[in-house]
């Protein structure tokens, strides 16, 4: 607002300077009905006036009062007092006017409160179930407004959400056009939260406002209001939602990131080597059979460092654990091991340690496998698989040993299992990918998610809700 | 400008704009017609009912890149209460209208010649239409709702000429300065006052049928007709800020 400075012009404002001139001050009027006084604060425009001491409707619209309609009711309370000042989207408003209106069918009430800024014009504050729409009326002919479904307002589309018939209930203050009780307006809004547009149609004019919502706190701090506003019920028309106007940016990131991960997880796939490393062929016993073999001394013995100490001819080739040649890893990469076991109604248990035969360092798999078949009334069934795989993420380049250690059912009937492993390296894995796009799109899925709840909690309270947004009476049958 | 004494008290009168005919002197209310040389005294204009317009005789707006004085105002009332015509000019002498309501600002220029030939046809029907609503209303004071004023004269100054009539309604559109507008308002509207210097004598009484227009984008129009002559005049209304005034009144407890 620009501030005015030329305070000395005002004072002086040229009608009132002449000899002669009284100077009317048709900014108070004597009530016609009790004589009190009734104070306007919107002078020139007000047309209409609630007195204050008896509730009488006068039209002030000239200087011959006459009072249209009697007071059947005292001034009520209301949240937000006549008179009073606050700021809203940083201009200062004063309450100069209030309506209450309901549904002509439903009589769901709601609350009109009329602000005035002389610089800024007027504005309208409205409570319907205890959300705040704060309105402008907007001087645009708006094409299918109340006929169509969607209206357009710079290129923004605006979905109907309500139509109906509004009548006056009650009225206090006062208003720049001439209020009636029982006035009944066709009204109807269109939404595109946070923003709504209403439409009131009466047989003389068609009214549009652009209103926008406001938090109640909003509204409390505004107008310094001590006394609880009406408790906020369900979700408004226009409330914004949670992730309001960020769900495309939200999908647009996770495309975009799943977009990328998949190039580069297509590059790194078709780059890697997926060489075969080793394949081993091994049988291992248990742990009696070994001792029964051995000559005292147990077959291998793994220290703490990961020494391994495994003379085959010591206990005639029957070994506990498996020790494998030494194979070579040229260059950082990743390992798969595949270890097959022929078990059937047993299960398999295998350690598996890939250990650097120069830093010792292991990298440790552990690979269960089990396998049951049989047969019940149903027929055939069979539950598990012979096969186990796992991945070594980053094995340093060098010289490794498998150290395989195994744990069976077998073994408890005195009988050694087979177990069979494919060492390959440099693999293209995927478990990294699929973790990304879990994590891509876990909170895309929380935020629409989110989004639809909220919205089908919105357009339960309409007659217009989108058919994804509707309540499937369908399904319940 | 040009400079004449008030022919009633002697104070200087100043004309900003060569095409305003028409001024109240700011000392002693009167109100007089400007010839090629002398001032015509016409009488005295009673005071202009107060009211908390922000503008005034000076304030300055921004109406289509450039800077406009307010230099006159014409305080218009109707059945539904009062709204304020300002003219102004720009440093080039171009003149053009500010009409505040309910807390819009609508600036607007004449425009020439109504193109649309049903214009006339149209209003001409409204007007007689008005005509009759006045007569009965005269007829029947009760349910006037415009008591201040002046119904006889009003229908008296309406215009007469046997145009053929067409029905129109509220809502049907006009082409105004190419430019398609709906009709949202068809009002009487009587002059209450005026102050400052204006294009045209504004005396207290005259009446006028007045149409209002809106565009899909805000824009303005209106049609006024006033003793068979049609004047109308196209623009936009135009936000608090984007107006850029300057030199506004300062109003107590604002």
């Amino acid at each position: 607002m620009e501030t005015p400075h030329n305070p000395s012009r005002a004072s002086t404002n040229a009608d009132t300077t002449a000899p002669g001139n009284r100077k009317r001050k048709i900014s108070i009027f004597d009530c016609p009905s009790c004589g009190g006084i009734i104070r306007i604060r919107a002078v020139g425009h007000t047309v209409n006036a609630v007195c204050q001491h008896c509730a009488v409707l006068v039209d002030v619209a000239n200087e011959k009062l006459s009072f249209i309609s009697q007071a059947r009711e005292k001034t009520r309370a209301t949240d937000i007092e006549i008179g009073a000042r606050g700021k809203l989207q940083g201009i200062l408003w004063e309450v100069i006017g209030y309506l209450e209106k309901h549904d002509a069918v439903s009589y769901y009430i709601w609350d009109e409160y009329l602000l005035y800024n002389p610089y800024h014009g007027f504005r309208f504050l409205t409570q319907a179930g205890g959300h705040w729409n704060f309105y402008q009326v907007l001087k645009r002919d708006i094409l299918g407004v109340d006929a169509k479904n969607e209206i357009q307002l710079d290129n923004e589309p605006y979905r109907i959400f309500h139509s109906g018939t509004g009548v006056v209930r009650y009225v206090k203050g006062e208003f720049y056009w001439r209020v009636k009780k029982g006035e009944r307006a066709r009204i109807a809004d269109y939404i595109a939260p946070p923003y709504v547009l209403s439409s009131e149609i009466t047989e003389d004019e068609t009214i549009l406002s652009h209103g926008l919502y406001l938090p109640p706190d909003e509204v409390k701090q505004a107008f310094q209001i001590t006394a609880p506003l009406p408790y906020a019920i369900g979700v408004a028309p226009n409330q914004p939602a949670p992730f309001q106007g960020r769900i495309n940016g939200i999908l647009w990131v996770a495309i975009i990131g799943v977009v990328l991960a998949t190039m580069i997880q297509t590059v790194t796939s078709m780059s890697a080597e997926n060489a075969d490393v080793i394949k081993i062929n091994a049988k291992l016993y248990p742990e009696s059979i070994v001792a029964a073999a051995s000559t005292g001394a147990a077959g291998c013995d793994v220290a703490d460092d990961w020494q391994i100490n495994c003379d085959k001819s010591q206990h005639n080739g029957k070994n506990q654990a498996y020790l494998s040649p030494n194979f070579t890893l040229p260059t950082k990469s990743n390992v798969h091991i595949e270890t097959t076991s022929p078990v059937r109604n047993d299960w398999a248990e295998l350690q598996l340690s890939m250990i650097d035969q120069h830093t010792n360092t292991a990298y440790r798999l552990s690979h269960a496998i089990e396998y049951y078949e049989g047969r019940d009334a149903d027929g055939y069934w069979s539950e598990g698989q012979y096969q186990a795989d796992g991945y070594i993420q980053a094995a340093a380049a060098g010289t490794y040993r498998i150290l395989v250690e195994a744990d069976s059912s077998v073994f408890q009937k005195a009988q050694p299992i087979e177990v069979s492993m494919r060492v390959k390296r440099d693999v293209p894995a995927w478990g990294n990918y699929w973790i990304t796009l879990l994590l891509l799109l876990v909170y895309p899925a929380y935020a629409m998610l989110r989004h639809y709840h909220f919205e089908h909690r919105r357009w339960a309270d309409s007659d217009f809700a989108p058919s994804i947004y509707r309540l499937t009476e369908e399904s319940d049958e | 400008m040009k400079k004449y004494n008030c022919p009633a008290c002697g104070a200087e009168m100043v004309f900003l704009s060569s095409i305003s005919v028409y001024g109240v002197c700011r000392h002693c209310s009167s109100t007089a017609l400007r010839r090629d040389v002398d001032l015509v005294a016409l009488g005295v204009m009673a005071t202009l009912p107060e009211d908390m317009s922000p503008l005034q005789i000076g304030t300055t707006a921004l109406y289509q890149g450039t800077r406009y004085s307010l230099i006159g105002r014409i305080k218009m009332g109707w059945a539904g209460g009062y709204w304020n015509e300002w003219f102004m000019i720009n440093d080039d002498g171009q003149k053009a209208w500010l009409a505040e309501a309910q807390g819009f600002y609508a600036f607007s220029s004449e425009i020439d010649t109504i193109t649309d030939a049903d214009v006339l046809a149209r209003i001409h029907n409204h007007t007689a239409k008005l005509r009759k609503q006045i007569q009965s209303a005269a007829t029947n004071k009760t349910t006037s709702s415009i008591p201040a004023l002046d119904l006889e004269s009003q229908v008296a100054m309406l215009p007469t000429a046997g145009i053929k009539l067409k029905n129109t309604d509220l809502g049907s559109y006009l082409t105004l300065g190419k430019k398609k507008l709906k009709i949202v308002d068809i009002k009487h509207a009587t002059c209450i006052g005026s102050e400052g210097e204006l294009p045209f004598a504004a005396r207290t009484g005259r009446t006028t049928v007045t149409l209002d227009l809106l565009g899909a984008y805000g824009e303005f129009g209106c049609v006024e007709v006033y003793n068979n002559q049609v004047r109308a005049y196209v623009g936009q209304y135009v936000g608090w800020q984007a107006a850029r005034w300057q030199n506004l009144r300062v109003l107590e407890g604002w």
